[in-house]
């Protein structure tokens, strides 16, 4: 990996007028090419901010920021040459016009020459899989055609950087997935640099080389993926499993004994088991005591903890009280 | 100057594009518009008699076909703002590959070619209704356009004030209204010297003024040149543009600073 990077924030901070808490608080971060950077946290962190900043879109109140060498402040035009960016879902688009007539608007504000720019429509329609849409008007897109569309148009003139805040944002299952595949995609063949905003781990887990996790506007932690997961994973992988009927309090009592740290929720006419950390051996363990008590198993789930629990993991802070 | 030009062809299919989706407020507009002028000339030719001649017809259309040019430009560049922070389109205007003020401008003169096209569309239609003779002195159309740029800078005076403090369409409308009664657009303001004399600060009275001059005389380009008003017109014209290109920068530098520029 070339040791130059595209964007280099440096101690940067943000403070909004009025605004109490700076939104970012002195936050450095890099992006190499050919690299993905998840930034991560929950609503408020300063995540939309600090990408608004390195695209030049917000001002920062201190610190610099530099795009392929340019510094956003003071030689903006320069920089933001080599970015595409997909901000807020899928609101980047013109609704009334085409997808054929967006993409052409949106190439022309780009200045990408008239006979490269045809050509550079047909090649993204078909890596997206829009070209049988084209002349439809954007309005009577799904959500995910739409945002596949906007990162269409963020790419017509060939960015280096990628910018997408909350990629997957509104997206049912299918169409996150399908966007996931295409996003990796973009890193894989065609080796952009993507910085991307989430507050989605499973989405950081299979895209990103490196997780920066912010909070408060401050930097929590910032390591690679692989290396970030793995702490997360051991402590806060959680097992779900929904039994028909309110089981009773001492086949409650038998489960806590026999498998640590389940807990049994009950609810109207099921109860709920929640087991953190367990691993795949004991899950296999734990169904089949539950089939010997003749227990009717309704769903079974496994799930990552919300990225506010990774921030409490990360921190040591304490669970608030639901 | 190629990018400009190139920019300007783009935000022009834009803007036919934009006008095919809503054909029907277009035609709506258009068929207002032309009712209106004829309801108002018939209000005038009743209480002014015979003495309302086709020379007065013609004076009045000047004025109502500037104004109405003037008015949707100031409307539509206001809207286009609030639309496109709406759509979300706004910030990918900034992350063009031109500065962001080369794009507004180029949006201007699109919209000012469009508006022009109906406004042209509305006085031919008119011109043929109330039987009025059709001249174009070639002088006519560099009036025209230093009138209009004049009016632009009242555009981007709200579309700046817009950035910052979001949702002022009703200023736009609210100044592009008043701006029919008071400078004459519909009725020569010679009857009223301090009212006339004040709309002369204002940025479309003595574009119609020459406007209508420039027809009265059937003016050559040069000795529409050679009119006082004329550089009276450019000061007007430019004091307007410098002020709305002023206002635009601070409030796009604000809205930076807020992070406000996607708020609507």
């Amino acid at each position: 990996m070339n040791n130059q990077p595209f964007i280099q924030v440096s101690e940067v901070t943000k403070r909004y007028p009025r605004a109490e808490n700076p939104a970012v608080n002195g936050v450095s971060l890099s992006l190499h090419p050919g690299e993905t950077l998840a930034l991560l946290g929950p609503n408020g962190a300063g995540k939309t901010t600090t990408v608004k900043m390195v695209a030049g879109l917000v001002l920062p109140t201190s610190g610099t920021i530099h795009v392929m060498g340019h510094d956003m402040v003071l030689a903006r035009a320069k920089g933001v040459r080599h970015i595409g960016a997909v901000l807020e879902g899928a609101r980047n688009l013109y609704w009334r016009l085409s997808a054929l007539e967006n993409l052409r608007y949106f190439g022309n504000l780009r200045l990408v020459p008239r006979r490269e720019l045809f050509h550079r429509i047909e090649e993204l329609l078909a890596l997206f899989g829009l070209e049988a849409h084209k002349h439809q008007e954007v309005r009577q897109f799904s959500r995910g055609m739409q945002q596949k569309l906007a990162i269409a148009a963020a790419l017509l003139h060939d960015p280096k950087i990628l910018l997408l805040d909350e990629p997957t944002l509104g997206l049912d299952v299918q169409a996150a997935k399908q966007l996931e595949a295409t996003i990796a995609q973009l890193t894989q063949e065609q080796e952009k640099a993507i910085l991307l905003t989430s507050h989605m781990m499973p989405l950081a887990e299979k895209l990103a080389d490196r997780i920066f996790v912010i909070h408060k506007g401050r930097k929590v932690a910032s390591d690679a993926t692989r290396s970030l997961l793995e702490r997360y994973n051991t402590h806060q992988d959680i097992a779900e499993i929904q039994v028909a009927g309110q089981m009773t309090q001492v086949l409650i009592a038998q489960l806590q004994q026999a498998f640590g740290g389940i807990t049994a929720i009950p609810n109207a006419n099921t109860t709920m088991l929640r087991w953190p950390g367990s691993e795949q051996t004991q899950l296999i363990q734990l169904l089949q005591f539950l089939d010997e008590q003749d227990q009717a198993i309704l769903d079974i789930g496994r799930r990552q903890a919300s990225l506010e629990e990774v921030f409490l993991s990360l921190t040591g802070m304490e669970q608030p009280n639901e | 100057m190629s990018s400009f030009l190139f920019l300007v062809l783009a935000e022009v299919r834009r803007e036919l594009q934009r006008a095919r989706a809503y054909w029907l407020e277009v035609l709506a507009d258009q068929v207002l518009f032309t009712l209106g002028f004829l309801l108002l000339s018939g209000l005038f030719q009743l209480v002014a008699g015979s003495s309302y001649a086709k020379e007065t017809a013609l004076a009045s259309l000047v004025g109502f076909v500037i104004w109405r040019v003037a008015d949707g430009c100031i409307l539509r560049t206001t809207r286009s703002i609030n639309d496109d922070a709406q759509a979300g389109t706004l910030e990918q205007v900034w992350l063009s590959a031109v500065s962001p003020h080369l794009v507004f401008l180029s949006r201007s003169a699109a919209i000012l070619i469009y508006h022009s096209v109906r406004g042209f569309l509305l006085a031919v239609i008119l011109v043929f209704l109330l039987g009025l003779p059709l001249i174009f002195p070639v002088g006519l159309l560099l009036v025209y356009i230093l009138t209009q740029v004049g009016a632009f800078g009242v555009a981007f005076i709200v579309a700046g004030l817009h950035l910052v403090y979001k949702n002022v369409s009703s200023i736009g409308l609210t100044l592009s209204t008043a701006l029919l009664f008071l400078t004459g657009a519909l009725a020569p303001l010679d009857n009223a010297p301090l009212l006339y004399h004040l709309s002369r600060a204002l940025p479309l009275t003595i574009g119609i003024d020459l406007s209508r001059q420039v027809l009265a005389g059937r003016l050559t380009l040069a000795a529409t040149l050679r009119q006082p008003d004329f550089y009276w017109l450019l000061l007007n014209t430019a004091v307007y543009a410098l002020l709305g290109l002023a206002i635009w920068e601070w409030g796009q530098r604000m809205a930076r600073r807020d992070g406000s520029l996607a708020h609507y």
